[in-house]
Parts: structure tokens; sequence; C-alpha cells
């Protein structure tokens, strides 16, 4: 007779947060669904339900690996945990000992529940040289808001704790439904969506709801500083702007009125091709069916105007007091467990230190937490790098980063990388020594939600494969060595500590599975009470919401927002748009991918095969090209080849190509096929954002054309339907290379 | 399936409308030839009764029975489930088609044996032609009506394509009794040519009728119509179904009928080109057919809200 | 009793989760899926429209392929559900024909190539095998997932009421774009939606007259934002919120370490 058991844990094929129920029988996982009892009331989306396809996966790793030939060569021997952990330890502490504590970097991807970690370990080192992908991925977000709200966070109120839901949203180059778990989780905005008046879709391309929101605005790539600039105009002079709160909570109205006078509706119709009366129309909405709130998505974190874009938003915000109110933005209230981050600031990076940090004297609202990989890149391959050990868990940072081409050049110098991973990947295949990681399936661990009013428990499921460790034990273990202060004994005890706030240990938290503050628990209007400030008021400098920013202003930035246009642009460079007459963006997501991930996962990649190209059919008529077509895309810095798409769904004039992507089923050489598809090596990283460092990744230029069938030679164009991992033979080629 | 290829499994599909697959394509071909071959002996079979043909009815016999039945049990996923087919007389053609062939393979015996021994028994051949002879009328008309079925595929549920299904039938039954009627004597050879001659014009009328008819129909229709006449399949219909099903025999009938006399080779060929026509007809009739698209244009009711503000 | 469903254009975003969340419940083989997503994009009046149609077997009341059936391995349950019995079908294919929704897939050896083809099967497919065996030679489509709701009955449980009585593609869809009930009670939610927002079924002139309907309702113009009061109490989440106040603390010693 088999048993079977239930065990309930959290999902995080993304970012994660999804309550799930998993049903085990003899060891083996037989289903996954959603947990009614959680936050996302028992949905789930493809890429959670098919975490069913990451156990026996052919592509995981199992067993540590050292590289056994130059990089790339997909050459690896095993070896034991007990020698990789060794060469780490005397690697970091040669380095530490000769160069110093910032000559190590650690490094991850996007979140993915472990950053607190991340963090930890190299604040216990003594390094302020983290690489993530932070900087053009919410960080600016959290920064900017934080000049307003202090600890960094704004979301939108999809919950109705307060009693209402929002009348007006904004999707502001955001598609939350399918890229949940980015802030918010899809469930709660697409629940709080039956309550809503006004749905305002600010996006050049069509996402699920554009064909059915109430406006949907197709501003031209870069340009929605402007945009949001424009909507301010309209507010003041319409005199529809929230008076009472700018009158009594707000600083530097004037000086904002003031910089938003120029910004008519028809001068920003010009800078963006929004319609003028739609830019009108907008601002009304926004400003006159409160509560409102805004959803900013990444993609605008991609340009390197981002600074001053967020600031702008924000500002829009502020004047409709859409701040703190229920149903607008705001900044929750944590559970009793506390702020996950406490678990590395109790770590401070010294004052004097963050001058080390690579960038940190350009880029000072980034250098704040991390350094700027762009940055990073340029000084590795000219040779003064002060990096000796790249310590990397997750990320992919040779396929995120803008400008591959410098990026696998630089990547290739490193003295000495680690990479952790659950899959063989181009950035493994750049490693000296590869660590098998657990899935969220084999492991026990705390999960940080975005929103940060609560925190989730990751509950082991099965065994690992091989000798797959969690990403915390890795940590510890390595952390014990390096800095065995700041580490601990075992797991339990690590994840004992998070939770002692919470007078919780972990023993009680995994059947409790959450902790969280929710329902009347939450405080709204924080700074009418003494929350912030004794007497009520913002955590800002002028206790004020600032229209100007104090802190910028003394960061020697502009304290007001500003538009610019993109590095590249039909308007700040006109010759290159004469050879390169498209507008490109490389910021999109799908349903069913995460990033590069799940090409390896055959129900999703079922979904959509190849990386696809979208644009207008005008555009590709205009270009002979077809539905289905493999075209090249080709920018200053190079070409790749994507599927086109053709959909009247997207601005004309413009191409949206998939971000992020790789071909597992591709050679080692060649980073399995890194250069094929992924967009950026279109992208540039030289155009960076005064504030954050962020390059232009949502708004370049670029040409298309068709391939021609000698184009197409590379196993991936003949591999048959889902036959991905065919071609790698019995054993995927990454793996059988040991 | 479908998805194989596509960028997207949502993508486009049954959108314009897309064809009948598991009947033509890959093993589908299989069913192809029982349709065709059904159609061919029992139009034979027929011929020969009035032509008193006991090869005729033996080589149409043996098609049905033998051929037709072997190949709809090679195409079946489950063939040992073979007599299941039997079980739902009561709405399916399939079932009532495969019962009709076991009729007829059951009588069309006995009228084989009685007529080879006991060709004195003119009551009992008689009575065993009229039956044997209705089935296989039913053998070679059922294929029509499996399809004529079909809701979702318009170039099919016309009521003619039973009726062009057994024309085609018989003409291929003439071509084959000229066929045999070179080796027997006791076939007259005269009179299946005149046979031959008929039915061409019959097919050559029934065939325009129908695509005429078809291609008056809603999009899909058309686009079935389209698709022989000057689309993926036209080399099929052009060379197949007019040039070998229509032409050449037209002209050797012709021929015929001028200086009444034909080389047996120029017969003989005039025949397979009759049979290859005939089975281009029912492979250009499946491969064409063609699905409705799942929603017709309007379908989808609302467009965007405007705005109030 | 006859079960249907309810299919809300204006919610579905395209996510394939429903499509996923069959393949976990019947151990589809790769290249089978029940449930399918149809992309459908044009140019109108308005601007473009892009709408996402989800299709699945519509169960039909009078249906093609139950009439076509020869082996009377497809049948119609009293409760409306047509239902395959793969111990029955004998892989004739013609009711892959004759659905004219091209439901229906017929299992041949390709479709089932392993979830990674040319590798070894994982554990997952193995217990399949045993759980929910999908012979090869047989047609298939979705059942509205009619074990869930024999299962759930028994124990008073109702269809698209309760979780573990409804289809597995439902309890997952994130936008909620798809609800299921009980047709012939006119107080259950598809009822009330079909009359709400005039439901309509694919192709009504084939008179194949299906469970499954469609509405369009769109997005927004809500006659009221007030939350109710389970949404206010997140009274889905009994208990479970931690208490506030040292929440505060943490805030404030949050602003001294940052210097913010
Ligand atoms: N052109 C362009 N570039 C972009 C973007 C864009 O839109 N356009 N997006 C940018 C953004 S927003 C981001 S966040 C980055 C994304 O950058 P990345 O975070 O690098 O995204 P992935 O490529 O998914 O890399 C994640 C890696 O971590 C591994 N991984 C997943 N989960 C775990 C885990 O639990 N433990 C361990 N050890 N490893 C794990 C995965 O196998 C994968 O190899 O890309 C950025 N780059
Ligand atoms: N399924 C899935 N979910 C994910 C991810 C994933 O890869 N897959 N990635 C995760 C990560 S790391 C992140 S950062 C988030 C990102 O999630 P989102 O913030 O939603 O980012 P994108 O989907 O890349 O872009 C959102 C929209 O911005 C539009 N856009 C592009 N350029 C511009 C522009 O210049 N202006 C305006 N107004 N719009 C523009 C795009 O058309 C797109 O529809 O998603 C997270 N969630
Ligand atoms: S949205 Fe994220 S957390 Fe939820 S199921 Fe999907 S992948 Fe998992
Ligand atoms: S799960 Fe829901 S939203 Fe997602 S595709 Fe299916 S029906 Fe549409
Ligand atoms: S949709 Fe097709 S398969 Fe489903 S019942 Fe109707 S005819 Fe049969
Ligand atoms: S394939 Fe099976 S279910 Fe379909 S008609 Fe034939 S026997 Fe019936
Ligand atoms: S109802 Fe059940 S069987 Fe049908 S598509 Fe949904 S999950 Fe699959
Ligand atoms: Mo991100």
């Amino acid at each position: 007779m088999s048993e079977r058991k239930v065990v309930l844990t959290t999902c995080k094929s993304c970012h994660g947060g999804c309550g799930v129920k998993v049903t085990v029988e003899d060891g083996v996982i037989i289903k996954i669904e959603g947990n009614p009892d959680s936050t996302t009331r028992g949905t789930m989306c493809s890429k959670g339900l098919s975490s069913i396809q990451h156990i026996d996966n052919p592509y995981r790793l199992k067993y540590p690996l050292k590289r056994d030939g130059e990089k790339g060569s997909g050459k690896w021997k095993r070896i034991t945990w007990k020698e990789a952990l060794d060469t780490i330890e005397n690697k970091m502490k040669d380095a530490i000992s000769q160069y110093g504590p910032f000559s190590i970097a650690i490094s991850q991807g996007t979140g993915r529940g472990y950053n607190r970690y991340t963090h930890r370990l190299a604040r216990s080192i003594g390094t302020g040289n983290i690489i993530t992908p932070g900087y053009v991925c919410h960080s600016p977000r959290l920064g900017l808001y934080a000049l307003v709200t202090g600890y960094g966070r704004l979301y939108c109120d999809y919950h109705g704790w307060g009693g209402e839901f929002p009348k007006t949203h904004i999707m502001w180059a955001k598609q939350l439904e399918i890229s949940s778990a980015d802030s918010e989780m899809a469930y709660w905005f697409l629940n709080s969506l039956t309550y809503a008046k006004n749905l305002i879709i600010i996006d050049p391309r069509a996402s699920a709801f554009s064909s059915r929101a109430t406006l949907w605005l197709q501003p031209r790539p870069g340009t929605d500083c402007a945009l949001a600039m424009g909507m301010m105009n309209v507010i003041i002079n319409e005199g529809i702007f929230d008076k009472e709160f700018v009158e009594k909570w707000t600083f530097g109205f004037d000086e904002l009125k003031d910089r938003v006078k120029d910004f008519t509706p028809e001068k920003v119709a010009e800078i963006t091709w929004v319609p003028k009366e739609k830019i009108i129309q907008a601002a009304r909405l926004f400003a006159i069916d409160t509560p409102g709130c805004i959803q900013v998505g990444s993609s605008l974190e991609r340009q390197a105007n981002c600074g001053y874009t967020l600031r702008a938003i924000t500002c829009l915000m502020g004047l409709c007091g859409n701040i703190e109110r229920p149903g607008s933005m705001i900044s929750w209230v944590l559970p009793a467990t506390g702020l996950i981050e406490d678990f590395y600031l109790q770590i401070p990076i010294p004052e004097e230190n963050k001058k080390k940090i690579v960038g940190g004297d350009k880029f000072k609202m980034g250098a704040a937490r991390t350094c700027n990989p762009d940055t990073l890149i340029k000084k590795i391959i000219s040779g003064d790098s002060p990096i000796k050990v790249w310590f990397s868990v997750g990320g992919q940072q040779i396929v995120h980063l803008a400008n591959t081409n410098e990026v696998v050049e630089a990547i290739k110098k490193v003295d000495f990388l680690v990479h952790c991973d659950l899959f063989m990947g181009p950035m493994a295949e750049a490693a000296d020594i590869v660590l098998p990681a657990a899935h969220w399936l084999e492991l026990d661990d705390i999960y940080d939600m975005h929103p940060r009013f609560m925190i989730e428990a990751h509950n082991k499921v099965i065994e690992p494969p091989g000798e797959a460790k969690s990403d915390l034990w890795i940590f510890n273990e390595v952390g014990k060595r390096v800095a065995p202060k700041y580490w601990f004994e075992n797991e339990e005890a690590c994840l004992d500590e998070e939770l002692k706030k919470g007078n919780l240990t972990w023993q009680d938290f995994k059947t409790r599975l959450i902790s969280g503050c929710w329902g009347k628990d939450q405080v709204y209007y924080k700074y009418k009470t003494d929350y912030w400030k004794k007497g009520g008021g913002f955590p800002t400098p002028t206790g004020k919401f600032e229209f100007h920013s104090k802190a910028l202003e003394a960061m020697g930035y502009d304290p007001l927002p500003q538009y610019n246009e993109p590095g590249e642009s039909p308007v700040s460079t006109p010759n290159t748009y004469k050879d390169y007459p498209l507008i490109l963006s490389s910021g999109y997501r799908q349903p069913f991918y995460f990033l590069s991930q799940y090409r390896n996962i055959p129900w999703l990649r079922s979904f959509m095969e190849y990386p696809t190209a979208q644009m207008h059919p005008e555009t590709a008529r205009k270009y002979g090209i077809e539905d289905g077509d493999w075209i090249w895309i080709e920018s200053p810095r190079g070409r790749v080849r994507q599927k086109a798409r053709v959909t009247p769904g997207i601005l004309k004039g413009m191409v949206m190509a998939t971000a992020n992507c790789f071909y597992p089923e591709e050679p080692a050489k060649g980073f399995h096929g890194l250069f094929i598809s992924n967009p950026n090596v279109l992208t540039s990283n030289d155009h960076l954002d005064p504030m954050y460092g962020s390059p232009d990744l949502t708004c370049l230029l670029c040409k298309v054309y068709k391939c021609s069938k000698e184009d197409l030679k590379e196993n991936v164009f003949k591999t048959e339907e889902y036959g991905f991992v065919q071609t790698a033979g019995d054993e995927p080629v990454s793996l059988k290379r040991r | 399936m479908q998805t194989a290829r596509q960028w997207m499994i949502t993508q486009d599909w049954m959108v314009t409308g897309n064809r009948q697959t598991e009947w033509i394509e890959k093993r589908g071909l299989i069913l192809w030839l029982a349709f065709y071959t059904g159609g061919l002996g029992g139009g034979l079979f027929i011929v020969s009764l009035f032509f008193n043909s006991l090869w005729g009815m033996l080589i149409g016999w043996i098609i049905v029975a033998v051929i037709k039945g072997g190949l709809h049990f090679a195409f079946l996923g489950r063939p040992s489930r073979f007599w299941r087919l039997i079980m739902h007389p009561q709405t399916s053609w399939l079932s009532r088609g495969l019962m009709f062939v076991a009729g007829f393979a059951g009588f069309g015996f006995l009228l084989m044996l009685a007529s080879y021994f006991l060709p004195e028994q003119t009551a009992l051949i008689l009575a065993l032609k009229i039956v044997s002879g209705v089935f296989a009328l039913c053998v070679a008309t059922y294929t029509g009506f499996v399809l004529n079925k079909v809701k979702g595929v318009p170039f099919w549920d016309l009521s003619l394509l039973p009726v062009l299904f057994v024309a085609c039938a018989i003409l291929g039954g003439f071509g084959m009794m000229t066929a045999i009627g070179v080796y027997d004597p006791s076939v007259n050879l005269q009179a299946s040519e005149a046979g031959t001659r008929i039915m061409l014009i019959i097919n050559v009328l029934l065939i325009s009728l129908y695509l005429f008819i078809a291609s008056r129909r809603e999009g899909v229709g058309k686009k079935s119509v389209l698709m022989q006449i000057r689309g993926s399949i036209s080399p099929q219909f052009w060379v197949g179904v007019v040039l070998l099903g229509i032409v050449i025999p037209a002209i050797i009938a012709i021929y015929t009928l001028i200086w009444h006399e034909a080389a047996a080779a120029v017969l003989i060929f005039g025949t397979v080109c009759e049979v290859t026509g005939g089975a281009m007809l029912r492979y250009c009739v499946l491969k064409s057919g063609m699905y409705n698209p799942l929603f017709s244009k309007d379908s989808i009711k609302r467009g965007p809200i405007d705005v109030r503000a | 009793m006859r079960w249907g469903m309810v299919i809300n254009l204006s919610r579905c975003m395209r996510c394939h989760a429903c499509v996923a969340a069959c393949r976990v419940e019947h151990f589809l083989p790769l290249r089978i899926t029940w449930p399918r997503l149809i992309a459908w994009e044009k140019e109108t009046g308005y601007g473009p429209e892009i709408t996402t149609v989800p299709v699945r077997c519509n169960q039909c009341k009078s249906a093609p392929c139950v009439e076509v059936c020869p082996t009377q391995a497809t049948t119609r349950r009293s409760d409306g559900i047509v239902q395959v019995d793969q111990n029955k079908c004998a892989g004739c294919r013609y009711c892959v024909i004759a659905c004219p929704y091209q439901n229906r897939t017929f299992l041949s050896k390709d479709k089932n190539p392993g979830q990674f083809p040319g590798h070894r099967k994982t554990s997952f497919e193995k217990k399949g095998e045993k759980l929910y065996p999908h012979q090869v030679g047989t047609t298939e489509k979705c059942n509205f997932c009619m074990e869930r709701i024999d299962e759930g009955l028994p124990k008073g449980l109702k269809p698209g009421v309760d979780r573990d009585a409804t289809p597995a593609c439902v309890n997952t869809c994130q936008a909620r774009a798809l609800t299921f009930g009980d047709l012939e009670d006119p107080n259950s939610e598809v009822s009330k939606l079909i009359k709400a927002h005039l439901g309509y079924r694919l192709h009504e002139e084939y008179e194949t007259d299906p469970s499954v309907y469609y509405i369009d309702p769109g997005i927004g113009n809500a006659p009221s934002n007030i939350a109710p009061f389970e949404a206010q109490t997140a009274s889905h989440m009994p208990g479970l919120s931690t208490q506030v106040e040292s929440a505060r603390l943490i805030f404030a010693n949050l602003n001294k370490e940052e210097g913010k």
C-alpha cells in the first residue's frame, strides 16, 4: 500500500509567494496545486505548477563540479563538497589578506528569497561589492519611494483592508497579471480589478487587458518621465489635485508647478507620441477617480532616466493624495517577525568603505547597497578590476547585463568565479567551480514577500538530487569558513535567528506557514499618526511628502524630476536613427518563462518554443517580414535572431524583443547559444542613469531583416517540437562532459 | 497536432480555420485508401452484376472484403477492438458502414458460390444478386454519409457528396470492367466502354457542380475549393482528378467511340487512370476538409469602453 | 444537474496556468493538451483588440462525437459530462474528425515521447502511468475533471464551490476567468453569470448545445470600490495575522539605522 502525504509550502518559481499544496506518494511528487488558505487563495501560474518538471530534470546540477578545460569549454570534473568549500575558503582568504575584503564580489540574480543571505555574506566578509540586477529591477523604486516613506516600500493597496479598493488603476510599464510576484501578486491585483472603475494601461505593447482597459496609452519607449510631467501639468492647471494633502503634507509644490509648466499636453504628445486627448483623460481619471494606485513596472527601471522618471511618478501619486489612503499607494506595516532585511542590516557597511563600492562614487543612490555591474564590467575589461573572487549564487549576469559581448569578455577574465545554480547554464559554464543548489521543493527556508507585510515558509517536500544543497546551507558553510562570527552552526539556528523578533522558532513557523500583518491590523494614513514622526508627518528631512527632495539635493542631484531623452533615440541620436530606424525595447515577460529560465522545462517550452520579437503589421510589411519568420534584430552593438511575432497590439515603428534568453540544449561552447537570441547583445552599457547607473535596456534603436536559410544552422533550429533534450543526447551535453 | 513548431500554442489555432489531418495525413492515408477501395470494389461489383462477370464480382468482392476490411483494421489505434465498431449503428455511419461491408461480404460470397456451383438456380441467384447488389451500393455510398455528418467542415456537409462518391465508384467500376473485359471475352466491351462514357460525363457534371456549390458557401467552404483549384493541393486536383481521372479517359473514350477499336494496353492504361483519378478525388475531398473557424467574426461582442472623464 | 463552465474573455490573460493544471491533474502525455488557448488579435475601429479564447471540450448535450462513435466508447453521462472510455475506444478517430470544435486528440505513440524526449522517464511520469494511465491508440479530451466531481459529490462537496470537487483549471486560474457549476440550478454562479452578461456559446448554429459559455463583460465600471467585510478582515486567513506593535518598534529602529 502506497502512503500519501500532503505538504504545505510556498512557491518561488518566480519571485515567489503563492501558497502551495504538494501531494507526495512514496517520496514522489504527484501533484502541485494552490493552497486555498493562503493570500493567493489556491491559484497558481503555469511556472509554479510546472515545478514538477524541475524534479528529475536532466539539466539539474547534482554534484559540485570543477572546471577541467578553458572557460566555456563545458569540460567538468566532479569534486566533493569539501574540496569545493576548501578551495573557495582559501581563494577568499588569500584575496582578503592580499587585497582586502572589497576584492570579493558576491552576486545573485533577481530576488529569489535568499537576498538577505547574499547581503549578509558580503557584509560579514566586509565587502560592499554586491552585484545584483536590482539597479534595473526594483531598487530604484524602493530607494526613491524611500525618499518619501522611509524604509523604502510603497505598494498598491489591492486588499481592501482599509475598506476601499482602488478606483483607478494605472499599470505603468507593468503587466502584473503575468509578472506576478513582482511587487504584488497577480491574484491580488486581479481580484481588486473587480472593484475598479478605471484601468489605465501605459504600455507601447498590448498587455492582457489593454483592449478592454478604460484607457490605453502607447508611449514611445523611454519617454515616460515626460508623460508623467504632462499629466501633472494637466492636473495642476485644471486644479484637480488633492489640495488638502498638498497644502498640509507636501514640500516644494510651487517648484514642481514651475517645473512641469512647460510640459503641456501638446508638447508631451510630441515627445511621447501619445495623443494629447489621452494624456488629458488619463490625468483626469487618476486625479478625480481616487483612490487610485500606480503599479510601476521595471521596464521604467531599465532606462537611463529611470531615477527621474520614478521621481515624477512618485510626485504624481502625491499630487493626487494617493498616498497612504485605503486603495492607494501604501507602505505596509510589518509582521511581528519584523523587517527581513534586518538580518543583514545588523551588519552595517562602514561609511568609509562605501567609497570602495565599484561605481559608488558616481551612482550614489545605487551604491547605498550594491555596486554598479556595468562599471565593474568596464573595469575588468580595462584590466583594473578590484575583484579577485566572484561568488555568484543564482543569477545569470552573463545573460542579463547590457552588451553581452563585453560582459562575456569580462566574465572570462575574472580570476576566480564560483557559481551556484540549479541548472547548468551560461554563467556556470564561465565559472571555475559550480555548486548544485536545491529547488524550493527540496529545502527549508523563509520566503520574503516583496511588500513585506508577510513572510512565508518553504517546507522541504522531497530530498534534493545527488549532493545538491539549499542556498542557505551553502551560504552558511561559506560564511562559517570566512566570517565565522556572523554565521550559524546549522540552517535551523539561522532561521530561528531570523524569526526571533516574532518570538517564533523555525519549528513553530514551518507549521504556521506565514507571519503577516493584514486586515484590521494594518495602519493607513501613517503620516497623520506619530507612526513615522511624533506629531505626524513623513520620515523625510522636511517631515513632508517631498516634491523637492532634500536628500537628492544633498547628493547633488536635481531635487525635482527632469525629463531626459534615452541615450539612443530618434531625438537624441538622429544619425543613428537613419541607419536603425526602429525603436527597440527588450523588456517584456512571458507568463511561462522566468527571465532566461525554464526553456528546459518541456511543459513551459511547449507554450512558446522560441523567443519572439513583436512588431506591428505595418512595420513588418515595410521590411517584408511575416508572422513566424526568423528575423535578425541589429543594433550598433550586434545582432540576434528571434522569431517575428506580427501583432496589431504594439506601437508602430518599434520592435519588442524577448529578453533574457539562451538555449539549454545548445552546446557549452558559445555558452549554450547565448549569442543566438539574447537581446543584451544589442543593448548598450555606455549610457547610464545618474542615480542608479541603470542602462537603457528598454529604449534603444535597431533595424530588422529576414534570416536566410544559412543563418539557421544551430541545433535549436533543427530540433523537433520539444525534442530539445535529444540534441544533447541521452544525458544532456553539459552533464555528460563530467 | 496544430501546435507543432508554432511560436506559441495559442497562435492562430482555429482563428483562420484549419484542415482535418487525422484522416489523411501520416497513417490517415490508410483510411483514405480504405474509403476509396470501398467505393471501387462496390462499384465494380455492381457493374459486374449487369455484365454477369463472375471475375468482376470476385475482384470487387476481394477489394472490399479483404483489402478495404484489412485497411480499416490496420488503421485502428486499437485493432484488437475491431469488433466493437459495430456497436452503435443507431447513429454512427461508421458502424453502419462496417455492417454493410459485412453484409456485402456475406451475400456477395454466397452469390458467387451459387452462380458458380448451381447456375440453374436462377431465382436464388436473382435474389442474391439483388441483396448483395444493394449492399454493394451501400458500401460504395456510406463513406459519403460518414463525411457528410461532420458539421464543422462546410466542404463536406453537402448532400451531393454521397452521390458524387457513388458516381465516381461506378465510373471506377466500369473502368475495371473494361480492363477485365480485355481478358474475359464474356464481357461486352462496347457496353462497358459506353458505360464509362456516360459515367464520365456524369462525373464531370457532378464534380463541377459540387465545387460550384461548395465555393458559394461561407468563407471556409470556398477556401477548401481554392485549395484544390489553385492552393496547396492543386497538383493532386489538376493532375490526379482532372487529367488522369477525366481528360485521359475521355480521350480514350472518344477514340473508342470513333474507331470502335483500341489496343488492350490503351484500355488498361485508361482504367489505371480512372482508378487513380477516383482515388485522387477522394484524396482531395479528405485533404481539403477545412473546419469553420472556432468563432465567427463578430462572436466576440464588445470593443473597449469609451472614456468618460 | 448539468455541469457547465463560464469563461470570461475579458479576464483571461493568456497565462496558460489552466493548461499546466490540467497536465498536472491528468498526467497528460507531453503532446496532449486538453484545454487550449486561442490568440485572437485583430484591428478594430477602437484600435487593436487582443483577446484570448480558452477552449476545452464543450460537453455538448447533443454531441457529434457521441453520435458518431461506433464503439460507444464516447458516451454522455446523466450529469452532462461527455466521457471517453479508454477501454472501449478502438481508435477510429471518427470523433476527432466529427468534433466541430476540434477538442479531441488521438493519442498516437509520437504524442507520448516522455516528458524529456530521448531521456529516461521522470518519477512523476512513472507514477502517472499507474495513477492515470493513457492508452496509446485511443482518443482523449477534457472530461471536466469528472474524477474530482465523482470523488467530491459523495463527500457532500459542491462542484464549482468546493475546490476538491471543482476542475483543476478553474481552481488555479489567477484571473478567475473560469467559473464552474450546475447550469440547471438558476442560483448557481454560472447561471447567474450567463444571465447577467448574456453568455453565448461557440457555433450555436451547429445545435450541439454546448455546456461551455463565454462572457465578455469588460473591465472597470464597477458600481462601487467598497471592500466587502471578508476582504477588510482578510477572513480567509483566520488568526494568521501577527500583531502590530513590535512592527512599529522595528520601524523606529530602522530609521535610525539607515540614517533616513
Ligand atoms: N535586455 C534585458 N535585460 C534584462 C532585463 C530585460 O528586461 N531586458 N531584465 C533585467 C531584470 S529586471 C533582471 S531581474 C535580470 C534577471 O536576471 P537573472 O536573475 O540572472 O535571471 P535568470 O536568467 O533567471 O537567472 C537566474 C539564475 O538563477 C538560477 N536560480 C533560480 N532559482 C535559484 C535558487 O533558488 N537558487 C540558486 N542558487 N539559483 C537559482 C536559475 O537557474 C538561473 O540560472 O535581467 C535583467 N536584464
Ligand atoms: N512570468 C514571469 N514573471 C516575471 C518575470 C518573468 O521573467 N516571467 N520576471 C520578474 C522580474 S525579474 C521582473 S523585474 C518583473 C518585471 O515585470 P514587469 O515590470 O511587468 O516588466 P516587463 O514585463 O518586462 O515589462 C512590462 C511592460 O513594460 C512595457 N514596456 C517596455 N518598455 C517600456 C517603456 O519604455 N515605457 C512603458 N510605459 N512601457 C514599456 C512592455 O511592453 C511590458 O508590457 O517580472 C517578474 N516576474
Ligand atoms: S506566480 Fe510565482 S509563486 Fe505563484 S505559482 Fe507562479 S511562479 Fe509560483
Ligand atoms: S488560467 Fe485563466 S487566465 Fe490563465 S489562461 Fe487559463 S483561463 Fe486564461
Ligand atoms: S466539444 Fe467536441 S468533443 Fe466535446 S462534446 Fe462537443 S463534440 Fe464532443
Ligand atoms: S476514436 Fe474511439 S472514441 Fe473516437 S469514435 Fe473512435 S472509438 Fe469512439
Ligand atoms: S476541466 Fe479538468 S479536464 Fe477539463 S481542461 Fe479543465 S482541468 Fe482539464
Ligand atoms: Mo527583475
